[in-house]
């Protein structure tokens, strides 16, 4: 094997004071050495603590593991020299073997990590916010209903009357739910309902007054049942919960603008999910009304309401990304109806309460 | 000896800290976090050793495993606050839980300078000579309590004095081999420098910001210097507020439209106009730097720094 000598400094450890010596790489090591012979010095390549490159001219190696004592050598591609002769050392420290890395290699590097972060978004952190929602016992989701119906209920005025009228109606019918269900009325002049996780269903006076029958009203609370029978309020405030610890964490060292700019693209993927919760609690509620004998059509009719002539200017913007969507929404329906048979019975009791609730218009 | 200039400088580059930067972020993600002190004492020994001070690099000697071992005793230091805080609320002690909570945090301020400053400057050499930090914890825990105490008292006016004193006594504290480095700044004109700084900011609508941050640096650069007996090295900042306005706004603009991925150019560009903009005079003979500072290992003290963000001067 050929001996290479290059010149550098040699620190000793004890000053800073640097000495002009030659160094030889040859097969067994290093040889440090002045021209006379003061230092002289043999390394073996097991001694060599640190091995660090500066560019590719310059490598500073320490022959201790405090790296007081070592070598400091500038040369045209030193880097490369010492690398061919040491090929098998594998002394190239982590940086080293980082600074070497290509850049094609890097693209590649980083679109793998595109890839995973994106999988994670997408899947991974979802699935795991949807698992977490396991851990809520029952009694802890209606402990959070129960203040999300508190707070939410502030403001509005119950309409005492008819919220008991229809409790009575829902008492009536089999929601094949675990949730003790209490449904409330409130006085206010908008055509929409709601459900909170644990069971409070909310259902605004003005949607109640344009329906006809009872089974419009049954379509629209099994429809809310089914959201609470799956949990979806529950399961989508983990979902955005976890997606949201999972920004944050990844853009923690960024700071809290890039985050916004990501969140609200989080709120695109938020929307398309509440959709495919619509649809569930759709197909559920059909389920529910089939086994109770009511006329699924009362469902279709309910979204035809909610279609048409939608009053309420703050409202034209969810109307306006919802509108084709509703449509869809019926034709799902009316070929689900269609699919299956359907027994049909009218029941008094319903039929005598729901007269009792309307006459009140 | 005569007197004469040094040179201080960062020859790091953005594209191979880039490298480093983004293996650490994989190997963090593929780790659920774990890798996190090894990235750390990867870019750390990347970093000083890419700063050069008379032509040499500094060499930071620390490890990811000493790091790992902070790592870990610095998140069960917080767990146990979190979890006693916690606990107490439950148990409806609310202002005792905050109490307790606010006291421990406070209560770890010192160590975490002293511990962190121990650990770091013992794993930090140049030209084979070690740099060490020789404070001592009661001594810092008494400038920290009197000085906690009377900026309470006085509404945080004595905040000021606070910071200088304890800066005065951490940087008064660092060692590299028999040089000493000392910070002599003083209260009353850090009182006088923040608040025209603070009122100018007010009046101009946060314009006259970058020039208070550019007195700030002023004077933590302008009052500090490296002894050994009679010779020094006198420390000076070149700093502009224009300077800062574009250092600040152009790192910001960086960041955010590359969703991070421009940090380690950002972190690269900032050392350097840092560097170039602090100039070394005096007549200290480095030849004359002698090794004299033991090893020390225990990290803790640094990843708690890292963890409550506080910022490690010099």
């Amino acid at each position: 094997m050929m001996i290479h000598t290059v010149s550098g400094n040699y620190f000793d450890g004890k000053s800073a004071r640097p000495v002009a010596v030659n160094v030889d790489f040859n097969a067994s090591g290093l040889s440090v050495y002045t021209d006379d012979q003061q230092i002289a010095k043999s390394i073996a390549l097991a001694e060599l603590s640190h091995v660090r490159s500066i560019g590719k001219d310059r490598l500073i190696l320490n022959f201790n593991a405090e790296c007081t004592e070592g070598v400091d050598i500038t040369a045209p591609d030193i880097v490369m020299l010492f690398n061919r002769t040491y090929p098998e050392t594998g002394h190239m420290n982590f940086l080293g073997k980082v600074k070497g890395i290509s850049n094609k290699a890097i693209i590649l590097l980083l679109s793998t990590l595109l890839a995973l972060v994106l999988i994670i978004y997408f899947y991974v952190v979802p699935f795991a916010g949807e698992m977490a929602t396991h851990l809520i016992s029952r009694e802890n989701e209606k402990a959070l209903g129960e203040r999300i119906y508190e707070s939410v209920l502030q403001g509005y005025k119950i309409d005492t009357f008819k919220t008991n009228l229809v409790n009575q109606m829902t008492d009536q019918v089999d929601f094949q739910s675990d949730y003790d269900l209490r449904i409330t009325v409130v006085d206010y002049d908008e055509k929409n309902a709601f459900a909170l996780p644990g069971g409070h269903i909310v259902v605004f006076s003005e949607l109640l007054q344009q329906m006809h029958d009872y089974p419009e009203l049954m379509g629209l609370l099994s429809h809310e049942v089914s959201h609470v029978n799956h949990r979806h309020s529950l399961r989508s405030i983990f979902r955005s919960l976890s997606s949201y610890i999972f920004i944050s964490v990844l853009f923690s060292d960024v700071n809290g603008i890039s985050t916004v700019l990501i969140d609200n693209a989080n709120k695109f993927k938020t929307l398309s999910y509440s959709r495919s919760l619509e649809e569930e609690a759709d197909k559920e509620g059909l389920k529910i009304l089939k086994h109770n004998q009511i006329d699924p059509n009362g469902m279709v009719r309910l979204f035809k309401i909610l279609l048409h002539e939608n009053k309420d200017p703050h409202s034209s913007l969810e109307f306006l990304s919802s509108h084709p969507r509703t449509q869809k929404r019926i034709r799902y329906i009316e070929d689900q109806i269609h699919s299956g048979a359907y027994n049909i019975k009218k029941s008094p009791v319903l039929d005598s309460l729901w007269t009792t609730l309307n006459a009140d218009y | 000896m005569e007197q004469r200039n040094y040179s201080l400088k960062s020859i790091a580059e953005g594209a191979e800290l880039f490298k480093i930067w983004i293996v650490n972020l994989l190997l963090q993600i593929v780790t659920l976090g774990f890798y996190y002190p090894w990235g750390k004492a990867n870019q750390l020994q990347y970093l000083y050793g890419h700063t050069v001070f008379e032509n040499d690099p500094f060499q930071f000697h620390g490890t990811g495993k000493e790091m790992f071992v902070g790592f870990i005793k610095a998140i069960l230091c917080i767990v146990v606050i979190v979890g006693i805080f916690t606990m107490l609320t439950f148990m409806g002690f609310q202002v005792l839980a905050f109490l307790v909570y606010i006291l421990s945090l406070t209560a770890i301020i010192p160590l975490v300078i002293h511990g962190s400053y121990r650990y770091r400057m013992s794993r930090t050499s140049w030209r084979g000579i070690r740099f060490g930090y020789r404070g001592d914890k009661k001594e810092l825990y008494g400038i920290f309590i009197k000085g906690l105490l009377l900026t309470l008292v006085t509404f945080g006016i004595y905040g000021s004095w606070f910071v200088i004193s304890i800066r005065n006594y951490v940087l008064s504290h660092i060692r590299i081999g028999n040089g000493k480095f000392r910070y002599s700044g003083d209260g009353t004109d850090f009182f006088v420098l923040n608040l025209v700084g603070y009122l100018l900011t007010l009046v101009t609508l946060g314009i006259y910001g970058f020039w208070w941050q550019k007195n700030l640096f002023e004077y933590y650069v302008n009052h500090l210097t490296i002894e050994n007996g009679e010779e020094r090295i006198y420390f000076k900042s070149n700093a502009t507020g224009g300077g800062f306005f574009s250092l600040l706004v152009v790192n910001l603009l960086m960041v955010i439209f590359t969703f991070g991925l421009a940090t380690p150019w950002v972190i690269v560009r900032t050392l350097r106009i840092v560097f170039d903009n602090i100039e070394l005079q005096g007549d200290l003979d480095l030849n004359k730097l002698v090794q004299t500072e033991d090893n020390f290992t225990d990290a803790t003290a640094d990843d708690m720094a890292d963890f409550f963000d506080f910022d490690l001067a010099i």
